[in-house]
């Protein structure tokens, strides 16, 4: 039978043919094969209303009555991840339509998932859309009531009007005071004219006074519109700057100044350790005493 | 009303008899002097601006304004002013109960603020529900869009941020305790005696932004943690949460993240049920919470009760002064 | 008309008694007083150093005796305007006798009440911040803005009808006082001869003051309402509080008034100028205005009874029921009732019976004051227990101080300044008098018994009918 005998190399092509074979006729019933094809802007500018239209098709044919999501990589506070901005169902001719509000100053790589059961995972589009630079504040802070002339200006006149007459009467007595001074008296009496006179400079000094008050005071409850707003000193304070010499996290050079202890102690607090491990390191309620020897392999294997 | 005859006054040094003649107040005298009262307050009102140009330069020469550094607000990339918010997720929050600690986003804001006891600038308030059985709400400032604390302040020294944070400057405030009364959440405190103040506390100094020292006879609060959040990381009570429950986020940009996921803020609250508390005040809180009692990490609503709020760092204090709520 | 003359001479000589002549009664007064004052300040010494960790209030209840006394005190400063003011714009010629010291209650009154906002202050270093970085937008700066304003108006209201009358001692009495006081009639007086054209100025220097204190009274009252009612406080957040206040102002100030009246009227012997006549009138004045805060404790406490919104039934529960039920009911039935019932029995119309009503009517504004800010601070805003408050020795201290401050303030008054209108009584009493002096005359001619018996100084007058013209 010698001639019956196929070589090695033969039956691992044939093998290999065959499980080709299968595996292509067979795929269509594993694969999910849903394709997703997006339409989107290529660009957009901050505020804007965006529409991402995604087209679904299974086996060619439209698919209806899936759920689609579009998300984006978004970064905040050191943490980054995916999220989802909008979600849409298809409809008959397989296309949702996701709307959002570009809120982002940059989208990183966004995509488009379907959402159906996790054994049957679908690939998802990714696509960009880039973010013109710059753009408006869009969070509007809805702060308090303005009514028209009831504000500064309403106070000022009736304070200065009523502080008015109150001088007005102040400067009555005063020339009181004079009317006395007509007939023949002795310069030893002229001092009780200087008492009127007080009076009605010390009510005019503190209407005026007052008044300053008012001008000073600016307005807070800061609309963010407010051009004063902007400034985060210059909300209350009439041109007074806050000076930032906080901890200065951007500037440490109090951890500078050589002697380790002060520098550890600064940067220790600075950096908000203490807030879980407590001070000197004893530790909080919250994180790890940190009094071991720390490196050591032995306070690794502890904490693990 | 009768009058003395003139030549008697020329010869009386001495005011014996006499009679004032009182106008009769009559509609039109008064009138008279309302108007002159009023026509007086023309001239003040016109210098107004005029003042108020000379006030501002007068004030402007004071030493902190010179060369000084501005805080700037935190930005977004393209220079938006973030707007902070938080979202606590109730469903996550069960006081530490399953810890077995007080709450430790309340003790890290002890320890990393050095809050003097018995201030709780997150506090944990446990309500009870109307089904029976309670619930646990920390409660930081809520920041208030239209803060009721500002408006009554006297001296402008509570102010609210372009970021939307409430701030104190505890060297303006002359503790007159009037926003204390106005804050309808109970989230400010005042500084009854000298407040302890550990050796670290000289190293600050002092700023809005970071209520280091405290100073007797002012009135502190939780702050939003700004000077954190400006350079990128997360308030100490987001970071400390067990349960990851308190989500710090930035409206601008619709955004929230609780240290290990990130969310569309807006999305979040309201697909979550989201709400605000004493919404019907007005105060319009950034604060928004999301209704539960802790049923995701396995908080059954009848086991109430936490442990009690520490102070761990008032030990290493000299001669603390402490007082009671 | 030497009558007139007369009677004017024993008014003056009366009534500047206490300035020429000082009894050991007054320097025993004076002493207690100092010792009063001198503790307080002490206890006030402590609180500097220590902080307001020496009164009890804290975080919860945030303020207390304090505010009670600020409150307290700028309402009894309305007396002035309303007897000062009011009665003489409405030309009610019995206010005469009782408008200065009306007016020096008043002033005192202001000076310890704003005293007592500066005592209560966590920092009272930096009160010039108030006015450096003031925000017109504050309840607090109405506060000051409008107390400013009422002292200074209400001292030279007080200042200006009590030019003749200085010009007076200065006349008479400036031989008999030491040097000290003999330069200050001669200052104050400013010149002044009786001349018309002084007259005509001086008139209407008083007719514009008169206008504009009883707008700024209002003012006053009702901006130190809106330091409450401008919170979201539950019991604080309500609409009426402007009036409350003001109404219990004018009710506590007429209070204070009497108290104050009655005391000099019997250590001085000035029962021929304040009668039974003005402690009745001041007593009809009391019953009106209690009647009045009756009316408007029922609009407020009716109105939120009947809802009790949240947290509103603790708050009724407290005021009504527990804590401060025995306050709260004292206020309603002895100090609003109370004036009421007095007056309305015939029996106690008398001296003695208006006394008893402003003694029950200032404790209990006092208390009413007290309750209002310290229930509403308790109302627990979270769920929390609710804290309790209890003043200290400290804060007992100071607010005795406050009163023997007023005290002080009034007895050294008396020692220096006229504590009566002469020029004005004198003026009611002569048309008073050229009235009854026609009557009698009428009544001689027609045989009828002679009324002129119960005019002050009629013996006089019946032997000078022939000889004198009306």
């Amino acid at each position: 039978m010698s001639h019956l005998r196929v070589p090695l190399g033969t039956w691992i092509r044939t093998l290999l043919i065959a499980i080709a074979a299968v595996v292509m006729t067979a795929a269509p019933v594993f694969a999910a094969e849903i394709e997703i094809a997006v339409g989107a802007p290529e660009r957009v500018s901050v505020g804007q209303d965006v529409e991402i239209k995604a087209l679904l098709h299974q086996d060619g044919a439209p698919l209806e009555g899936a759920e689609v999501a579009v998300t984006y990589q978004a970064a905040i506070a050191g943490e980054s991840g995916r999220v989802e901005l909008a979600t849409a169902v298809t409809d008959a001719t397989g296309t949702a339509i996701m709307s959002f509000q570009q809120r982002a100053d940059e989208n990183g790589e966004m995509q488009v998932v379907y959402l159906g059961p996790d054994d049957d995972p679908v690939k998802p589009h990714t696509f960009t859309i880039a973010v013109e630079a710059g753009g408006e504040q869009l969070y509007q802070q809805q702060t308090g009531v303005r009514i028209p002339f009831v504000n500064g200006t309403l106070l000022i006149v009736v304070i200065s009007g009523v502080w008015f007459l109150i001088a007005l009467a102040a400067i009555y007595l005063v020339r009181v005071g004079m009317a006395g001074r007509i007939t023949d008296r002795p310069s030893s009496e002229d001092g009780s004219i200087w008492i009127s006179v007080a009076l009605a400079a010390a009510a005019i000094v503190t209407a005026v006074g007052m008044v300053i008050v008012f001008v000073r005071a600016p307005v807070s409850n800061t609309h963010i519109t407010d051009p004063d707003g902007y400034d985060r000193t210059i909300v209350n304070y009439l041109d007074v700057s806050y000076p930032y010499e906080g901890f200065g996290l951007d500037d440490d050079s109090d951890a500078r100044t050589g002697d380790p202890l002060v520098d550890g102690s600064v940067l220790y607090f600075q950096y908000a350790c203490a807030a879980c491990h407590g001070l000197t390191g004893q530790g909080a309620v919250v994180g790890g005493a940190l009094v071991d020897e720390i490196g050591s392999l032995s306070s690794f294997a502890d904490d693990v | 009303m009768k009058q003395r005859p003139d030549k008697a006054s020329a010869e009386a040094s001495s005011s014996e008899e006499i009679n004032i003649t009182i106008e009769s107040v009559d509609r039109r005298s008064a009138l008279k002097y309302l108007g002159i009262g009023a026509l007086g307050a023309v001239p003040l009102m016109v210098s107004a601006p005029v003042m108020n140009g000379l006030v501002r330069d007068v004030v402007k020469g004071t030493p902190a304004d010179e060369g000084s550094a501005v805080a700037e607000p935190a930005l977004t990339k393209s220079g938006r002013i973030r707007q902070w918010s938080m979202i606590i997720d109730l469903k996550s929050c069960d006081g530490c109960q399953s810890q077995g600690t007080p709450p430790q986003c309340t003790t890290s804001c002890i320890e990393g603020h050095l809050v003097p006891q018995p201030m709780e600038w997150i506090e944990v308030f446990e309500a009870e529900l109307p089904g029976g059985g309670t619930q646990f709400i920390p409660t930081p400032c809520m920041q208030c869009e239209d803060p009721p604390c500002v408006k009554v302040c006297p001296v402008g020294a509570t102010f609210p941020t372009p970021e939307g944070t409430v701030l104190i400057d505890q060297e303006r405030c002359i503790g007159c305790r009037i926003c204390m009364a106005a804050c309808p959440y109970d989230r400010r405190f005042f500084n009854w005696g000298t407040p302890p103040a550990p050796p670290e506390a000289a190293l600050a100094d002092y700023n809005p932004d970071h209520q280091t020292p405290a100073t007797v006879g002012t009135v502190m609060k939780c702050d939003f943690c700004p000077d954190m959040v400006r350079d990128g990381t997360l308030p100490m009570c987001v970071q400390a949460c067990p349960n990851d429950a308190i989500w710090y986020g930035d409206l601008e940009e619709d955004i929230a993240t609780n240290g290990r996921n990130i969310v569309k803020a807006s999305r979040f609250i309201s697909g979550n049920s989201g709400y605000r508390l004493k919404e019907h005040l007005g105060t319009k809180p950034r604060v928004f919470y999301l209704a539960g009692h802790g049923e995701d990490v396995g908080r059954d609503p009848d086991e109430t009760g936490r442990m009690p709020t520490e102070w761990p760092w008032i030990q290493r204090a000299e001669g603390a002064v402490t007082w009671t709520r | 008309m030497d009558t007139l003359t007369n009677w004017r001479e024993r008014l003056i000589s009366k009534t500047s008694r206490p300035t020429l002549v000082t009894t050991y009664r007054y320097w025993l007064w004076l002493a207690l007083l100092t010792v009063v004052l001198i503790n307080g300040m002490y206890q006030y010494s402590t609180q500097w150093r220590n902080g307001l960790y020496v009164t009890d209030m804290r975080d919860r209840i945030s303020w207390g005796l304090y505010i009670t006394a600020f409150v307290f005190f700028i309402g009894i400063s309305h007396a002035g305007t309303l007897i000062s003011a009011i009665l003489r714009a409405s030309k009610a010629s019995w206010r005469a006798p009782i408008t200065r010291i009306a007016e020096f209650i008043t002033a005192v009154a202001l000076i310890v009440g704003a005293s007592f906002v500066l005592i209560d202050m966590g920092r009272p270093e930096r009160i010039l911040n108030v006015y450096l970085f003031g925000r017109w937008q504050s309840p607090i700066m109405w506060d000051v803005m409008a107390i400013t304003t009422y002292l200074t108006a209400s001292i030279i209201y007080l200042y200006a009808p009590m030019i003749p009358d200085l010009a007076l001692y200065r006349d008479r009495l400036s031989k008999k006082v030491g040097t000290v006081r003999a330069f200050l009639y001669r200052t104050l007086a400013l010149d002044w001869r009786g001349t018309p054209s002084q007259l005509k100025l001086l008139g209407k220097a008083i007719t514009i003051m008169m206008l504009i204190i009883i707008p700024i009274a209002v003012s006053v009252h009702t901006v130190v309402s809106w330091i409450f009612s401008m919170t979201l406080r539950v019991g604080w957040n309500s609409s009426i509080f402007g009036v409350l206040f003001v109404a219990g102002a004018i009710f506590s100030g007429v209070a204070t008034l009497i108290l104050v009246m009655a005391i000099l009227r019997r250590i001085y012997q000035w029962e021929e100028y304040l009668t039974e006549k003005h402690f009745v009138y001041l007593g009809y004045l009391l019953a009106a205005f209690g009647a009045f805060m009756i009316y408007v404790n029922i609009n407020e406490y009716l109105t939120e009874g009947f809802k009790l919104e949240e947290a509103g039934e603790f708050a009724f529960r407290q005021l009504f029921i527990e804590d401060f039920a025995v306050m709260f009911w004292f206020y309603i039935i002895g100090g609003l009732l109370g004036p009421v019932v007095l007056m309305l029995i015939p029996k106690t119309r008398t001296i003695g019976g208006v006394v008893a009503a402003a003694i029950l009517v200032d404790i209990a504004m006092f208390l009413e004051r007290y309750f209002i800010v310290v229930t509403g601070l308790r109302v627990p805003l979270m769920p929390y227990e609710p804290a309790s408050y209890a003043p200290t020795f400290a804060e007992w201290s100071i607010f005795a101080a406050g009163i023997a401050l007023f005290c002080l303030l009034i007895t050294i008054a008396i020692k220096i300044f006229p504590m009566f209108a002469v020029w004005e009584m004198t003026e009611e009493h002569e048309a008073v008098f050229a009235g009854a002096d026609r009557a009698q005359e009428s009544m001689a001619t027609s045989g009828a018994p002679n009324a002129a018996a119960f005019i002050d100084g009629a013996p006089d007058q019946r032997q000078r009918t022939e000889g004198d013209a009306p």
